[in-house]
């Protein structure tokens, strides 16, 4: 089984787990175990998902129609899932934290999708000019995020912020390189998954940060 | 058999408590400290014992126990300095105790324990040593980690720029994920383990002995690849071989996978 195929069947992966020859794969194949990982990480973050910061309804439409369009949710009628989704979060938390924690999933689900995006599509070669999300979509989004990050940083542990944001510039150099490299090669595997160990580094960070400033 | 615990929190000194635990087998202990270090030791025995040294009254030790969890958390009382706030920890467990630590500022060391260990540390500077059958996981910002003597461990180790040393870290996988943190490897590398040390820009340097039985290739993609092992080359290697950016071979019976992967570092091997 290829990568390409294996990825095809993620969500249900995901949902249900896979059949021998898929848990084969992902026991043999490191860029789709931390894949995988990554995604059963976000999954288990976006339950501590905050209901005092609800998001527009457009936010979680988008969402889903980014992830129908790529074929990682099924198209549903009528309410997707995220559109009815109920987020639970700690009462502690303050409206900053948990717009900081939403921002963390949104960025790493940005990334995955974007790395997604770059490498193929029904087992084919994507050129990434094509893709419906730009780069710099994905790139301005990210420079959100890390701002209200390091925003959030300041008020609560201010000796941290300038560490925390040498740190991310490094990463998004290191993603920034890699998505470069990408676009000259989207067939580069060695690439695809420098990628993945790119914004594994990110969400390290996020999660760090979040654990900090939660505490 | 459920184990009792029996707390004891003793006041040697105005500024150290005590806290002491009966535990049973494969007990976990969790310590949150924000400011200063955390010692865990594994010594035989059915008792977790915690010395907490406080530096100012701003700061307090809330650690209690749930059945064979033991929880341990500094809070700051008032706002003040990071040395005000700071509490050392010396811990000591039974080697079986599951071990999960987060220390921003650190420094943290492990050793002796024969079950999971988990150590976070934004800038804190990690030591884990003398770890067997255990998951391993490390991961700092900007702190330096160093793992040695890991026996049958799975291994995940994550810096951004922290440097990572890892001596004789024998495991099933071995996985070490840094941005510009340089990665140095020295030791054997066991048998049937899998070992993949990746980065940025930070360098990699391997060092083993002639008797390592190691499947290793080396992948740099803007930097240099030196080798300085004989290594036998592969028939069919997985990737083009470019000799300055890359190599594969083996050594002996090619017992273990060793991958070591740069985006613009240099990749090192030499013989110890």
């Amino acid at each position: 089984m290829t990568c390409a195929e294996f990825q095809r069947v993620l969500p249900e992966i995901i949902e249900a787990g896979g059949n021998a020859e898929q848990e084969g794969h992902l026991s043999s194949c490191p860029v789709c175990s931390d894949l995988v990982q990554d995604l059963r990480y976000i999954a288990e973050q976006a339950k501590l998902l905050v209901p005092m910061v609800d998001p527009s309804p457009r936010v979680w439409d988008g969402i889903n129609d980014a992830l129908e369009r790529e074929g990682l949710v099924r198209p549903r009628k009528g309410t997707g899932r995220f559109r009815t989704a109920t987020v639970l979060v700690p009462s502690r938390w303050s409206s900053v934290g948990g717009l900081v924690a939403l921002a963390a999933v949104l960025v790493i689900a940005i990334g995955l999708l974007s790395y997604r995006r770059s490498t193929t599509t029904e087992g084919r070669p994507l050129q990434i000019a094509q893709a419906q999300v730009s780069p710099a979509t994905a790139a301005d989004s990210d420079a959100d995020d890390d701002a209200k990050l390091i925003a959030h940083i300041k008020q609560t542990s201010p000796a941290m912020a300038s560490t925390y944001d040498e740190n991310l510039k490094s990463v998004n150099s290191y993603i920034a390189a890699v998505r470069s490299r990408l676009r000259d090669d989207p067939e580069d595997e060695q690439a695809r998954e420098y990628l993945v160990r790119a914004y594994d580094q990110k969400a390290m960070v996020y999660a760090m940060a979040m654990e900090r400033t939660l505490e | 058999m459920a184990a009792v615990g029996i707390l004891c929190a003793v006041a040697l000194a105005a500024d150290t408590k005590e806290f002491r635990y009966n535990v049973g087998p494969n007990s976990s202990v969790t310590v949150i400290n924000e400011f200063g270090p955390v010692n865990v030791k594994g010594i035989p025995g059915h008792q977790v014992l915690i010395t907490a040294k406080l530096h100012s009254n701003k700061v307090e030790v809330d650690a209690g126990q749930m059945g064979d969890r033991i929880d341990v958390t500094s809070h700051q009382l008032a706002r003040g300095s990071e040395s005000d706030a700071a509490v050392e920890y010396e811990i000591s467990v039974p080697p079986d105790t599951s071990v999960t630590v987060r220390a921003p500022s650190g420094p943290i060391t492990a050793q002796h324990l024969w079950a999971d260990v988990v150590v976070e540390g934004d800038a804190a500077k990690i030591d884990v040593r003398d770890v067997r059958n255990a998951h391993v996981h490390a991961r700092t910002v900007t702190g330096p980690i160093t793992l040695a003597n890991i026996v049958n461990g799975h291994v995940e180790v994550t810096s951004v720029n922290g440097d990572v040393q890892l001596t004789n870290v024998d495991g099933r996988k071995v996985s070490v994920n840094t941005t510009k943190g340089n990665i140095r490897y020295a030791g054997d590398f066991g048998s049937g383990g899998s070992y993949m040390l990746v980065n940025y820009s930070g360098d990699i340097e391997v060092t083993m002995p002639s008797t390592a039985s190691v499947d290793l290739s080396a992948r740099s993609v803007n930097g240099k690849v030196e080798q300085d092992f004989p290594l036998q080359q592969k028939v069919h290697p997985s990737f083009t071989i470019d000799s300055s950016r890359s190599f594969a071979g083996t050594s002996n019976s090619g017992a273990s996978s060793v991958r070591l992967r740069s985006f613009s570092g240099k990749i090192r091997v030499k013989k110890q």
